[in-house]
């Protein structure tokens, strides 16, 4: 018994991860609207036909390239918060691991927090759906701390709100702060009102 | 032959195609927008448009860049006129929401609609919002302790209130702009002055015509 031959569907999703992994950066550096097709063709070194076999057009590649992304910051927040039951701890832990990402990786960034913006209604929706999720995480932190519910109620959606709009404008720039200056910077402006300075001073500094 | 003249910012503002071009843009998104229908709705013709404009791309950035610019002198001065932070921000907050409610359009167009036409549209709408987060900074000076205020405080906070009515411009939902005002200001203040300060911007009353817009 030796290796199997992979099955038609199974070549395709080889080959579909393979061209994903490859026009990532070229959505990243040129911009969903300045992308063609064209580019995605030589950068992904496949043929016309092939590649609408495996997309329907420029968006759902986008959209794949997207999707890749946003499930591969999803697992490594979940790898690095593994095991964690502290809602502080977790919290702390998974914005980390996020911006670690992000930083590691700017195209992968470029494509969630701004290309996305300007890629269609389906990509906006998913973009949106992700910052929903991550105000719904933020207020779970209001249950173990009493204090925190005398924060607005709007406290949760400006302060995702703030985050996206600033990881934007980093990635727009020409400086980029490390990923040590963003976590520490943003986890005190989204973290320290629910779990309190000292909490969070025994978070950074563990 | 020479370029066609460019109209002053200002003055295109008063003229049919800054509101037919924002409209049509709103309607069909950018990329289904047509200079044909811009001329439609302003009652011009194409000669008119041709002679004045290089074509859809010029004319949009010719009217971002006009709204733009009143946008900041109106809120630029609004916040010149209060002597202390966070009044001066305050003031700026509530010109902000006043331009806001008398351009939906215009706001539409600055916070989502543009985010579809090219990288240089955006930078110049970005420009503004780095603009607006310098005078959440001016509190860096009333800050008790300045140098413990990270350089991205204003930006989150210029953020919390620009993703905020994306998000909900986008989905086709009004924003009410008057009546966040106050979590605004909470928001801005609180990394520079605290928290006790940042309350008492919650408790605050709108101005007269905000409280009934």
């Amino acid at each position: 018994m030796g290796e199997r031959a992979m099955t038609r569907a199974e070549l395709a999703s080889h080959q579909r991860d393979r061209v994903i992994a490859k026009v990532t950066p070229v959505f990243a550096k040129r911009g969903y609207l300045a992308t063609t097709v064209d580019d995605l063709l030589a950068t992904g070194k496949i043929g016309v036909g092939n590649f609408y076999s495996l997309f329907d057009g420029k968006e759902d590649c986008f959209l794949a390239c997207f999707d890749r992304v946003s499930v591969e910051a999803q697992e490594r927040i979940e790898s690095a918060t593994e095991g964690v039951t502290d809602w502080d701890r977790r919290a702390y832990l998974g914005l980390a691991a996020m911006l670690e990402y992000f930083c590691a990786d700017p195209s992968a960034a470029r494509i969630v927090m701004v290309e996305a913006q300007c890629a269609g209604s389906e990509a906006t929706a998913r973009y949106n759906a992700i910052l929903d999720r991550a105000v719904a995480w933020l207020s779970d932190g209001r249950q173990g701390h009493p204090e925190a519910a005398e924060l607005p109620p709007s406290f949760e959606q400006a302060s995702v709100s703030g985050l996206a709009f600033y990881l934007q404008q980093c990635l727009l720039a020409a400086r980029r702060p490390s990923a040590a200056e963003l976590i520490s910077e943003t986890s005190g402006l989204l973290l320290e009102p629910i779990i309190g300075s000292d909490r969070l001073g025994r978070l950074t500094h563990r | 032959m020479s370029p066609p003249a460019r109209p002053k910012a200002e003055s295109l503002l008063a003229e049919p195609i800054a509101d037919a071009v924002l409209a049509t843009i709103h309607e069909y998104g950018y990329a289904e927008a047509s200079v044909g229908e811009f001329v439609r709705r302003a009652g011009m013709t194409r000669t008119e448009f041709d002679a004045r404009f290089s074509g859809k791309r010029e004319v949009t950035a010719l009217i971002l860049e006009a709204h733009l610019d009143r946008f900041q002198e109106r809120v630029g001065r609004a916040y010149a006129i209060a002597d202390d932070w966070p009044d001066n921000l305050r003031a700026a907050a509530y010109e902000t929401a006043r331009c806001i409610l008398e351009n939906p359009d215009a706001t539409w167009f600055l916070m989502v609609g543009v985010l579809e036409v090219d990288d240089m549209l955006r930078a110049r709408r970005d420009q503004f919002f780095v603009w607006g987060a310098e005078l959440i900074d001016g509190g860096r000076a009333a800050a008790p302790d300045p140098a413990a205020i990270p350089d991205s405080a204003s930006l989150l906070a210029i953020g919390a209130i620009v993703e905020t009515i994306r998000r909900r411009r986008a989905a086709g939902v009004e924003h009410d702009v008057a009546r966040n005002l106050p979590k605004f200001m909470y928001t801005a203040v609180r990394p520079y002055l605290g928290e006790e300060a940042a309350r008492a911007e919650l408790t605050i009353e709108l101005p007269p015509d905000l409280r009934s817009s």
